[in-house]
């Protein structure tokens, strides 16, 4: 495997730290008048570009075909200048966006900037050539204006199925290999017409060839509708003003940030633990070091676990892009992201490690890893920026994968279901929020209703979970319960989840969640507890008429939950959100009346005493409540 | 026609004013008004602004309203105790809300924010029933209802203080039997509670959506009951003996009886009012494309108005809760005289979404202090202190020119800069919407006329022309009450949808034509439950359609007689058309299907006859009031330009901008390089020279 | 148009040395053992009409197998896509392909602009991505986790590299150095071909050649009638066992109606069990080839190998069965294994028919062996498919050959040393095992026994074997054939264990990706061939010498052949008389397969 260039790039981040808004030296850039901007003009065009890229938003999510993508809004438009530095992105995917200037960057060094014409369009997938795990796939237009290329419009999807050893193409795979189709930069159009055989051979090797070409055809369309949007802006305003109002807009953002940053300077350091790679069992420890100087900030992640065999590996695109989600959740999110808000952000991964994996490590599960790596750095810099953090979500999206072949159609079908999301971590002002996607992604579920129009399943509940978890001044959210049913056929499945072990923590005296689990009730009664040790497993069967449960961990509570208010507990408990149980042991809120009135003068002494001991116990239910996995002597083989 | 229904009344309830109008149906001629709403006392307010007309009620056949009652009571939650009964298994889906983080004070900001605010379930979950039963696609039922069980259920929720009940079951699209058994259930055994059925109030798939949609409008059941009961006792107290419709929220109005039933479809009733307007002025004008744009004091309302048919779309929501229900295709943005501007923390100049309301109001209004688009215009003399409002509100200068003092400071530039500033922001915040609309659907907006109204759309409308590449502007007579207008002439209209959720290749046409038959017939129906007779019931088809595996429908007109084979192929044909002028590509290869299917019912409305102004020579001098210095542009600065009385203007009148032209309810500011002509019927006509050239 | 005979002989010879030496040229330019040592791959030559004209003797499964790869093929693109300069390929089972890793690789053959027809190598890429390192995945449930799967696309366009597609097979190789290597000795051996084909269309002229192979065409397929009508007619039924598919434990069963009437040949695979599934799977094409394969070695191997000697035989492979897979299941197996067994349902059946003909089954799978992992001395990427030669079964006059190639195939061994400079892999031993062939008057061809030792930190390995429980069936009373295994001495243990042993795989036999380690030794045992009549009719002498050379041990020379060893003065002697009276004792030796 020859290196790419770009993965050369982010290699140098394993040294030292790798500044995020850097350019590398090579990439040629066009030439731009700096003219000072009047304000106005400045506002206009910031507020036109986030709309193009908005149009590109709109019109693949209306246009293409499979859930994931038309519902599940995991995709994200962007655009960029042309040397690959993000201008605006209409995102929903938190680990798109930040990471996608990587595949612009590895479209420029792999064709070389002077081979790439009007009327190209190129595709890649490959996480080590500037992609993010192979369902990804990214497809980048280069914008021309006046016969000269200015910019880059560029949107990546996932995909219902990229091939791979199992259906959805999300294995417990050993190498990046057993994943799906690889694709290297290629050109998808070239100079206006399509490359037909680069298509015909990715339909060949994807078990849903009609949704991934037509869904191909409506990323096509986004990077049009962003390419024409582009360029009518530069007839308007003309080429210097828009290009020049895009550094400035860059500059902007940058000191935005470093305006709104307001951590106290200092080093910061976290770890937290994945349950498993899904080849071994046994906790992977994610370390970040958190220094921030000034307005500057500063994460070094050495001390992270070596990369696993199994598929928790993120890449450092993406780990670069969840270290910007988190500053930003941060600090302010309503900072426009484009590459000054990356100047200020320095980071340092090992290659080698969870965060900076090397070829041919397998990379399909990175979203839970990335999500680690923002509550890590939460938890870092929970100590300074109380208020700001919050405590652990889900920290895992559950994903669940089923292959089969509809009985009635006889045509094979994946269903992605991304509708097992947990609940959300408690915060300073608020309870955790139940049952929403977690900060790398952020899609819609899927109708129940269009889940069973299209697959050939029942889905017998789709609910909150009703275990007590999570209790704190400001509970934690609840995770999601889904129980179905296949009809008239037998399906494989796999499934990726995390915090089956290793639970939500709680923040500040709040209990942790509830942990992920996956259940399979066969039909003649056996029970079968999936994967309980890290919630990670492929091929298996679920057969006609056995019931599948899913149940996505709940987020961790913030603070005492003897502070809570007791009309809140009151309303939980009238809600069924907690139980009259757990309403006095952990809330010390005492019911009578059958659970419907709360008996005041029972609560505060009963909060009184169970306060004391409370107290003695501070030191440790000031930190975080939250405890490693450790290996047994059950270790793989 | 007697003379005891004379006029039709048209009111208009906004935030800040109460507009009215009353149609003379024997002259066609109109009267209007503005009086300050008076909140909480919407009753009070309609008959007091009937009394400033001074139209007495006996004579007036019709009143014609956009209630905000049901609006106001969801916003600020004042709606009935709501109990919701729904499939086994799935009515925590009002907590799971389709999971996405969107509560963000930007589209971009939210899936990063932290502390965004998730909206409460609609139905709290001690309010939520399940039943044990089971409809599965495409409508077999997997479990049997068990009355028993309903029986016991609504009993609990009634007993737990639900006056109203919503009951959304799963895949009643498709088979309604369950629901409807349980809304006879409920109606022949407990009295005095309200019941609303999904398949009934929103018959489209997606179960939240539906749930949601059901739930809101059962507990909006008794507030319209309720409201109209008692407009309806003191109107007739007072002697009217006409009849009340309300203005749904798709453009069409309604006997409130039918409204009883399913208030939710007057939600939307106020801003679409004036898209009614607009499209009237457009079939009046003979002009096919038209912008109707609504500043107000808070927003700018914009939608497209293409071959006299009023957008539609589903989509909406009210505070995050989903209504499906068929709503007039208005953009709004924060962007209206009231609109707050400030300096972000990177340093770049903001102008909304956040507004300063009635109250505080801008700073020029004397009790706020935050600088606004209002006093932004003030300062650059754009509108007049004394004048604002037919002189019913006193501007303050000096405390606009202060806010913006602030402002201009962190900005480091002068007032007027600043001021010259907020304007541009907001003209481009709305130039943008406009694109939205227009460019990024296929829409050449060259090719547009664009209608300002309301309080502020005479003030921006030349400058967002020229922003956004439209050649003409049109200023109605009297622009700050337009709204009402549409109240006066909307049509008796009902939107009839039904779910059809199936591959075009397999349907049955003699089947699809039945469908829309039976459409059509309950549309007529409920049209003649009103007591008005204005002719015959018109009916036009349109399907939702999407490719076979898409999610998002685009809806297509159907216009192809009785539907057979052939038509079916038209049917088809032009949703590849409208597929490709939408997003730029259509693969024509791939299965179409259908989602759902509407009809539109309406009747016709009597016409409306403005009293032309008298014909002029073309020389508005005689309407010139005076002079005063406007701001231009950086180039001009200030300048004096002529005032002019808009209600002297005579037709034919043409002036050449920069100019301004005041009257009661609203000032036109014309931009340099526009040119204004006064059409036969008394409109503005405002073109740019530019374009002519 | 009469031809002259000699002309057509000596254009068929002519075609066919094209054929040869376009074979000769991939073997010395070829990257990969399997290639330049294993053979696993053909050469043949296709006129316009996509009719194969003449062929090289080389892998016999592929080759039966290339009418359809190419005919599926014009179908699909439209021979007017052809231009000179092009090289298309594709290696999709479900388009006329054999299994994934057999790529067809096709150029067209213009003569002064007009096209004459193809030149077309297909061959086993080594290591083509997937679940599974060497692509064999032995419990791979659809067939995206086989590999890269290309449709037919431009691998060169008019004499340029269609550089994107060069680029996404580059990625997904694990082995892309040799994947690189064994296409362009590919495109070498079609240029070659191509060269060759242009010289004799300028001196033959385009019309007449394309004339007379049309008649080799004729004379072929009259030349195999004729050896048909040979056979008596009748109806011949015949069945085998697959013992797994790699996914759940249970044998499925193989079942042929051979009809020979006159000059043709309907085999007719009707009761065979549905698809499977693991990739034990065989595609129309596979069957097909399978059967031709069988019917070829009962009859003349001098019928000239081209499309017309295929044509009087017809296959009836019911869609959705084990020999008819339909998309998108798996059937990397069904060429390896699956392909042994319709070879051998078919001569089972043809065996009633012409006994003098017949041999006894074959060891018949390939133990295929896959392996690979990053090398420690290179850093990069390794990976082998690796398969055992077996004993072949006994005829009516000779003993059964050993440790040879299955007959699915010619390929050949590939040579330790070779092995051990690429991979890190000791082989500690290579030899025959005794007693593996099955008894008989004519004795079974023995099988092999293999010791790897591992010689990297780890190794990812799979396996596709069968043949472990159900044994290759004797004929007219010969004893079956020895069973295949593969098994593990961890390092540090003293024993061999099974893989379902040691880590838990679902069937002994078939599977992927288990992570060895340094100092693990892994043992390969192939089957061995059935035995041909009576074992207690063997000559004494013949017995004892098979138990000098160590063939058969005393135990078996006593209880399957009642020959009693004696030892004394450093020889053996045989004491036949008493020991051959044992007779009722030979047990579970003859056809007995539904065990």
């Amino acid at each position: 495997m020859v290196t790419a260039p770009v993965s050369r790039w982010f290699a140098q981040a394993s040294e030292d730290f790798l500044n995020l808004g850097a350019i590398p030296p090579d990439v040629p850039r066009v030439e731009v008048r700096r003219n000072a901007l009047d304000p106005v003009t400045f506002a206009v065009l910031g507020g036109a570009l986030f709309s193009i890229c908005q149009e590109m938003d709109i019109t693949l999510r209306n246009t293409s075909l499979s859930p994931i993508i038309n519902i599940g809004k995991d995709f994200s438009c962007a655009i960029f200048t042309s040397d690959a530095q993000l201008v605006a992105q209409a995102c929903n995917c938190p680990g798109h966006v930040g990471s996608m200037h990587y595949a612009v960057l590895s479209c420029i060094s792999s064709f070389g900037f002077e081979n790439l014409n009007e009327g190209d369009v190129y595709m890649l997938n490959d996480p080590y050539q500037g992609g993010t795990h192979l369902p990804d796939i990214t497809l980048i237009t280069p914008v021309f204006y006046k016969d000269e290329l200015v910019m880059f419009a560029g949107n990546r999807a996932h995909h219902s199925d990229v091939g791979g050893s199992c259906p959805g193409s999300f294995p417990l795979s050993d190498s990046i290999f057993e994943e799906g189709i690889r694709i290297p930069p290629v050109k998808f159009y070239d100079r206006g017409s399509k490359v037909p055989s680069v298509i015909s051979m990715l339909l060949a090797n994807v078990r849903t060839p009609e949704e991934v070409e037509g869904d191909i055809e409506a990323q096509l369309a986004a990077n049009r509708a962003g390419a024409r949007g582009l360029v009518r802006l530069m007839d308007k305003y003309g080429r210097d003003v828009v290009l020049c109002a895009i550094l400035e807009y860059m500059d902007h953002s940058e000191r935005a940030f470093r305006n709104s940053l307001n951590i106290p300077d200092g080093s910061y350091t976290a770890e937290d633990w994945m349950d498993g790679d899904g080849k071994t069992e046994g906790a992977r420890k994610i370390r970040a070091n958190v220094v921030v100087k000034g307005s500057d900030v500063f994460v070094d992640f050495t001390g992270t676990e070596a990369q696993a065999r199994g598929p928790i590996n993120s890449i450092f695109p993406t780990t670069a892009s969840m270290v910007v989600a988190a500053l930003l959740a941060l600090t302010d999110p309503t900072i426009m992201p484009n590459h000054g808000f990356y100047r200020p952000i320095h980071v340092k991964a090992p290659s080698g490690t969870l965060v900076n994996p090397t070829f041919p490590a397998p990379a399909v599960g990175f979203p839970d890893v990335c999500n680690r790596i923002v509550e890590v750095i939460m938890e870092a810099l929970t100590p300074v920026i109380p208020d700001r953090v919050i405590a652990a979500t889900s920290g895992t999206t559950t994903n669940c994968f089923f292959g089969g072949t509809n009985p009635t159609s006889g045509q094979p079908y994946v269903w992605y279901n991304i509708n097992s999301q947990g609940g959300w971590g408690g915060r300073s002002d608020a309870d955790g929020w139940h049952n929403v996607c977690f900060i790398e992604a952020n899609g819609w579920d899927i109708p129940v209703e269009t889940i069973e129009y299209r697959y050939p399943w029942r889905v017998l509940a789709y609910k909150l979970r009703d275990d007590d978890s999570g209790a704190g001044k400001f509970r934690g959210g609840k995770g999601n319960y889904l129980a179905l049913t296949p009809i008239g056929h037998d399906v494989q499945f796999s499934v990726n989840g995390d915090r089956a072990v290793t639970l939500p923590y709680g923040l500040f005296g709040g209990k942790p969640g509830a942990s992920g689990k996956c259940t399979i009730y066969h039909k003649d009664g056996r029970i079968e507890r999936v994967a309980p040790k890290m919630l990670k497993a492929d091929r298996l069967i679920v057969r006609q008429d056995d019931v599948l449960v899913i149940e996505a961990p709940s987020g961790g509570g913030y603070g005492n939950p003897l502070e809570r208010n007791v009309d809140s507990v009151r309303d939980d408990v009238l809600d069924g959100i907690v139980s009259i149980e757990s309403a006095r042991h952990d809330y010390g809120v005492v019911f009578s009346d059958g659970g419907r009135v709360v008996d005041f003068i029972a609560t505060a002494e009963l909060r009184a005493q169970m306060f004391n001991a409370y107290e003695t116990r501070s030191a440790e239910l000031n930190s975080i409540n939250r405890k490693p996995y450790t290996l047994d002597d059950d270790a793989g083989h | 026609m007697a003379s005891n229904s004379r006029y039709i009344v048209g009111i208009d309830i906004g935030g800040t004013f109460t507009d009215v109008i009353a149609l003379d149906v024997e002259t066609g001629h109109a009267l209007s008004a503005k009086t300050p709403t008076t909140p909480g006392r919407f009753v009070a307010g309609v008959t007091n602004s009937i009394k400033t007309l001074g139209v007495p009620l006996h004579e007036v056949g019709q009143i014609i309203h956009g209630s905000t009652t049901c609006t106001n009571a969801l916003i600020e939650r004042k709606h009935a105790k709501t109990g919701f009964i729904g499939t086994k298994g799935f009515s925590d889906e009002f907590d799971i809300q389709r999971m996405i983080r969107r509560w963000g004070k930007t589209s971009w900001s939210a899936i990063y924010d932290l502390h965004q605010k998730k909206p409460a379930p609609f139905v709290r979950r001690h309010l939520r029933r399940e039943l044990d039963e089971r409809v599965a696609y495409p409508g077999v039922v997997v479990k049997e209802l068990d009355l028993d069980e309903v029986r016991c259920k609504a009993k609990e929720l009634i007993e737990a203080g639900a006056s109203s009940l919503a009951v959304c079951l799963l895949w009643s699209t498709v088979n309604s039997s369950h629901e409807r058994r349980v809304k006879a259930l409920i109606d022949s055994e407990f009295k005095n509670v309200y019941v609303s059925i999904s398949c009934e109030v929103a018959p489209v798939v997606r179960e939240y959506e539906r749930m949601v949609t059901t739930a809101v409008n059962a507990s909006l059941m008794p507030v319209m009951t309720d409201y109209l009961a008692t407009v309806k006792e003191e109107l007739n107290s007072m002697g009217f003996r006409g009849s009340l419709l309300l203005m749904q929220s798709h453009g069409g109005v309604a006997d409130p009886e039918v409204l009883k039933e399913r208030p939710i479809l007057t939600l939307r009733g106020g801003p679409v009012a004036g898209v009614v307007a607009t499209n009237n002025l457009g079939k009046t004008l003979g002009t096919k494309r038209l912008i109707s744009c609504d500043i107000g004091g808070t927003s700018c309302d914009t939608a497209i108005i293409l071959d006299h048919a009023i957008p539609l779309t589903d989509e909406t929501e009210v505070d995050y809760y989903p209504v499906k229900i068929p709503t007039a295709d208005i953009h709004c943005i924060g962007a209206g005289g009231g609109s707050i501007a400030y300096v972000d923390a990177g340093g770049a100049l903001r102008v909304g979404p956040e507004s300063a309301g009635a109250s505080p109001g801008p700073a020029c209004y004397g009790s706020g202090t935050q600088p606004t688009l209002t006093d932004a215009n003030l300062v650059l003399g754009r509108l007049s202190a004394d004048e604002f409002c037919g002189g019913q509100i006193k501007l303050d200068t000096d405390a606009a020119r202060s806010s913006l003092e602030a402002l201009s400071r962190r900005l480091g530039c002068n007032v007027t800069t600043a001021a010259e500033g907020i304007v541009r922001v907001a003209v481009a915040n709305m130039a943008e919407s406009i694109r939205l609309q227009t460019i990024d659907r296929g829409h050449d907006p060259r090719e547009f006329s664009l209608v300002g109204f309301g309080g502020g759309g005479p003030l921006h409308a030349s400058l967002l022309a020229e922003a956004s590449s439209i050649p003409e502007v049109i200023i109605p007579l009297q622009p700050g009450v337009f709204s009402t207008v549409g109240m006066v002439v909307a049509e008796l209209g009902y939107r009839s949808q039904t779910g059809c959720l199936q591959p075009l290749a397999s349907v049955d046409p003699i089947k699809l034509e039945r469908s829309f038959r039976e459409m059509e017939a309950a549309g007529a129906a409920m049209l003649r439950t009103s007591s008005t007779k204005r002719g015959d019931v018109r009916f036009s088809r349109s399907a939702a359609m999407r490719y076979t595996l898409q999610e998002w429908e685009i809806q297509v007109g159907i216009d192809v007689g009785r539907i057979d084979h052939h038509g079916l192929e038209k049917i088809k044909a032009a949703f590849h058309a409208a597929h490709r002028a939408r997003y730029a590509f259509a693969p024509e290869d791939k299965p179409v299907e259908f989602v759902t299917l509407y009809v539109d019912s309406s009747l016709p409305t009597p016409p409306l006859r403005h009293e032309p102004p008298v014909q002029g020579d073309g020389d508005p001098a005689g309407s010139q009031k005076g002079t005063r210095a406007v701001y231009i542009d950086e180039r001009m600065g200030f300048v004096d330009v002529s005032i002019y009385d808009r209600v002297r203007l005579e037709a034919d009148d043409v002036i050449n901008g920069p100019c301004i032209i005041e009257e009661l309810t609203s000032t036109t500011f014309v931009q340099k390089g526009w040119q204004v002509t006064v059409d036969p019927m008394g409109n503005l006509i405002v073109r740019s020279l530019e374009s002519e050239r | 148009m009469q031809t002259d005979s000699t002309e057509l002989t000596l254009l068929h010879n002519r075609l066919t040395s094209i054929c040869r030496e376009m074979g000769v040229a991939m073997m010395k330019t070829a990257y990969s053992p399997v290639f330049n040592e294993g053979f696993d791959f053909v050469c043949s030559l296709f006129d316009r009409e996509g009719r194969m004209i003449a062929q090289a003797e080389y892998n016999p499964s592929m080759l039966g197998a290339a009418i359809y790869t190419v005919e599926w093929m014009l179908n699909e693109i439209g021979v007017e896509c052809f231009r000179q300069g092009d090289v298309w390929v594709h290696n999709d089972p479900y388009r006329g392909g054999c299994h994934l890793p057999e790529h067809m690789l096709l150029k067209p053959v213009f003569h002064k602009d007009e096209l004459f027809g193809f030149a077309a190598t297909i061959g086993h890429i080594a290591e083509i991505g997937g679940k599974a390192v060497g692509a064999l995945a032995g419990d791979a449930t659809e067939i995206y986790q086989e590999g890269l799967r290309l449709p037919p696309v431009k691998l060169m366009d008019r004499g340029e590299h269609a550089m994107d597609i060069w680029k996404i097979l580059m990625t997904n190789h694990r082995t892309p150095k040799l994947t690189w290597g064994d296409l362009h000795a590919m495109l070498g051996s079609l240029h070659i071909g191509e060269s060759r084909l242009i010289e004799l269309l300028e001196a033959r002229g385009l019309s007449r050649t394309l004339d007379e192979t049309k008649e080799l065409m004729q004379r072929a397929e009259a030349w195999m009638r004729r050896e048909i009508e040979a056979i008596p007619d009748g109806e011949y039924r015949f069945e085998d066992w697959m013992e797994n598919d790699g996914i759940t434990d249970e044998p499925r069963r193989i079942k042929v109606a051979v009809s020979v009437r006159g000059g043709e040949i309907i085999a007719d695979f009707t009761g065979t069990d549905p698809q499977t599934r693991g990739p034990i799977n065989a595609t129309y094409a596979v069957t097909a080839a399978a059967t031709y394969n069988a019917a070829f070695h009962l009859t003349d191997p001098q019928v000239p190998r081209n499309a017309g000697c295929y044509r009087p035989i017809k296959i009836i492979a019911p869609p959705g069965t084990l020999v008819n897979v339909q998309h998108p299941a798996p059937e990397i197996g069904g060429n390896s294994e699956t392909h042994c067994r319709i070879i051998g349902v078919v001569m089972g059946a043809l065996a009633q028919a012409v006994p003098e003909r017949a041999a006894a089954a074959d060891g018949a799978t390939g133990c295929n062996f896959l392996f690979g992992g990053i090398h420690p001395d290179t850093g990069e990427f390794y990976a082998n498919y690796h398969f055992e030669n077996v004993g072949w079964g006994a005829a009516a006059n000779h003993d059964g050959n050993d440790a040879q190639c299955a007959p699915l195939a010619i390929s050949r061994n590939v040579p330790v040393e070779v092995f051990e400079t690429r991979y890190p892999i000791l082989v500690r031993s290579l030899r025959l095992l005794t007693d593996s062939g099955g008894a008989g008057l004519f004795r079974g061809g023995l099988g092999t026994e293999r010791i790897l030792e591992i010689r990297a930190p780890e190794m990812t390995v799979s396996a596709l074997f069968d043949r472990m429980r159900i044994p290759p069936w004797g004929l007219q009373g010969g004893s079956a054939g020895g069973t295949t295994s593969i098994s593990i001495r961890r390092a540090g243990d003293s024993d061999f264990r099974l893989f379902t042993d040691v880590f838990h795989t679902v069937t002994p036999s078939k599977f992927s990706n288990i992570i060895v380690r340094q100092g693990d030794l892994i043992r390969i045992v192939s089957s061995g061939g059935g035995g041909y009549g009576d074992p207690f009719q063997r000559p004494a002498r013949k017995v004892l010498n098979d138990v000098l050379d160590r063939y058969v041990s005393p135990q078996q020379a006593r209880n399957l052949y009642g020959v009693v060893l004696r030892e004394g003065e450093g020889t053996l002697s045989f004491d036949e008389a008493p020991s051959r009276t044992m007779a009722g004792e030979r047990g579970a030796a003859s056809v007995n397969l539904k065990a």
